[in-house]
């Protein structure tokens, strides 16, 4: 738990040394009215919320596998990471303390595209079922940070991965249906997102932003929890592999 | 003669540079998967609108713009020399930095067009666009042009972050997200306010686009190359203007003596 907390300390410092590092926070306004004047040009105010949802959580997740990924760069080419592997502390415990607090700073996103709406549209997006919206979003956070600790354990094994770092962010979008519901995406790739907390967490959000009573809230809450644990365990066993390879080849500085 | 060599030597640099960034693998299975999903997640907005015609527009504002996205990058790869070192040694060099800082990220206008050209033509008949061979093949080359001439701006972009090297990425970020929330990618251009629309009349690839929507629309010629000639003219001045303030940063950077130590 100490490690968790310095982690997550010295991520805060990194990104008030890096501002750099808050792009994602930088580019969400821009989302927002990207995807709020299609919406609005399409004749549908009905979908305003969908359109200021989306980029929040884009935000949120992109993040989380950005900077998840930046991290261990950085980590690595300061020498940090080599460190990090001779204490007794986990790695995973250092990501975990680290991925929290991105994601803790990401949720500013909410409050910036709902400012974008309120503010250059007009448009007040209510929170009809806040306690829905509450416990969901904070799952939804627990399951972005447990997306971004799965991501940093990975690029625990080298540099090589580095060029995917960049492209995860769409597919991850597309399959955790940030704006458009993943029961619109083809057969195979619905039953694919399934599998992925967010697809369940964007689907719930947005039922806590509709009038409409939110059905089987339970249920499907419990996936989003159920499905962030199992990312969260992924993330460790991941995370106990690579490292004890990379301290068997010895190529933890090289690799 | 002598510029000729340096270009020569500029553009195989580029041509390593790129070798560097990406693998084939990396680039098939990497970039190409988040282009076409990147692609995907605008088209499917029409989709959600439940209007085929939209699916259609945000499917061709989002592919063009791919290659748009692309000859950003030259913000962050302009910027390799200072990271390589080799900045200083062109500062020192008589043949001065402005030619090889400027040309030495043209790889992005070539991957740009391929990775563009590809979702555009790939995703049109999942969308349900029909593209003939004739406007696939106009199709390509409008998108080669629109990636020409938005170079020019992501070289401002670049000539900016060799100054603010952390901003790298901000600078070619807002810039781009910028042009695609005015620039008729997702919407028309006239669904905004008037100054807004002159504002996005500044941007090549604004124009570029319009040239690739009238083009496989079934468009003039005559309104195809007028597009384009407002691309090319607007680029021109972007290129003057980066080829500006490279040649301030050159001067600025050696009198202060500050080229490697921006950060």
């Amino acid at each position: 738990m100490p490690a968790f907390w310095a982690a997550a300390r010295a991520q805060l410092g990194e990104f008030r040394r890096d501002p750099g590092t808050l792009l994602m926070l930088v580019t969400a306004p821009f989302f927002a009215v990207i995807l709020l004047s299609v919406t609005e040009h399409g004749g549908r105010p009905d979908l305003a919320p969908y359109a200021l949802l989306a980029p929040a959580v884009m935000t949120s997740i992109g993040m989380a596998v950005m900077e998840a990924g930046e991290t261990i760069f950085r980590d690595r080419s300061t020498g940090v990471l080599e460190a990090l592997l001779t204490t007794p502390a986990p790695l995973a415990a250092v990501l975990s303390g680290r991925i929290a607090a991105i994601t803790a700073v990401s949720l500013l996103g909410i409050a910036e595209c709902w400012l974008v709406g309120a503010l250059g549209f007009g448009i007040v997006v209510a929170v009809e079922h806040p306690l829905v919206f509450a416990a969901t979003l904070l799952a939804t956070a627990a399951g972005t940070a447990a997306t971004g600790v799965v991501m940093a354990a990975v690029f625990v094994i080298g540099r090589n991965v580095r060029s995917f770092q960049n492209s995860l962010t769409f597919p991850l979008y597309l399959l955790g249906g940030a704006m458009v519901p993943v029961a619109l995406l083809p057969a195979g790739f619905e039953a694919a997102s399934r599998l992925f907390f967010l697809s369940w967490a964007t689907d719930l959000l947005r039922d806590s932003l509709a009038p409409g009573p939110v059905a089987a809230f339970g249920p499907r809450l419990a996936a989003v929890l159920g499905l962030a644990a199992a990312t969260f365990a992924a993330g460790f066993w991941i995370a106990h592999r690579l490292v004890r390879r990379v301290r068997r080849t010895g190529t933890v500085g090289f690799a | 003669m002598n510029a000729i060599a340096v270009l020569r030597q500029t553009m195989w640099s580029g041509w390593t540079d790129l070798r560097i960034v990406y693998t084939p693998t990396t680039w098939a299975f990497g970039w190409m998967v988040r282009v076409l999903c990147q692609v995907v997640f605008y088209s499917m907005l029409g989709t959600l609108l439940g209007d085929p015609e939209r699916t259609r527009y945000l499917l061709v504002g989002a592919a063009v713009f791919i290659a748009v996205n692309e000859t950003m990058m030259a913000s962050a790869s302009t910027t390799w020399e200072r990271m390589s070192g080799t900045l200083s040694l062109l500062a020192a060099a008589p043949a001065g930095m402005v030619t090889v800082l400027a040309a030495r990220s043209w790889f992005w206008v070539a991957t740009g067009t391929l990775s563009s050209s590809i979702a555009l033509l790939a995703l049109a008949p999942v969308f349900g666009l029909g593209l003939g061979p004739g406007e696939s093949a106009a199709a390509a080359a409008l998108v080669f042009a629109t990636a020409l001439a938005n170079y020019p701006v992501g070289l401002c972009c670049g000539s900016l972050s060799l100054r603010f090297h952390r901003l790298r990425n901000v600078f070619s970020n807002l810039t781009l997200l910028t042009m695609t929330a005015v620039g008729g990618v997702m919407v028309p251009v006239a669904f905004w306010p008037g100054w807004i629309q002159w504002f996005a009349a500044a941007f090549p690839a604004v124009h570029g686009l319009e040239a690739v929507r009238l083009a496989i629309g079934g468009g003039a010629a005559d309104a195809v190359f007028a597009r384009l000639g407002l691309a090319f003219a607007t680029a021109a001045a972007w290129l003057a203007l980066a080829a500006a303030s490279l040649w301030w940063f050159q001067r600025d950077a050696r009198r202060t003596g500050s080229i490697d130590f921006g950060d």
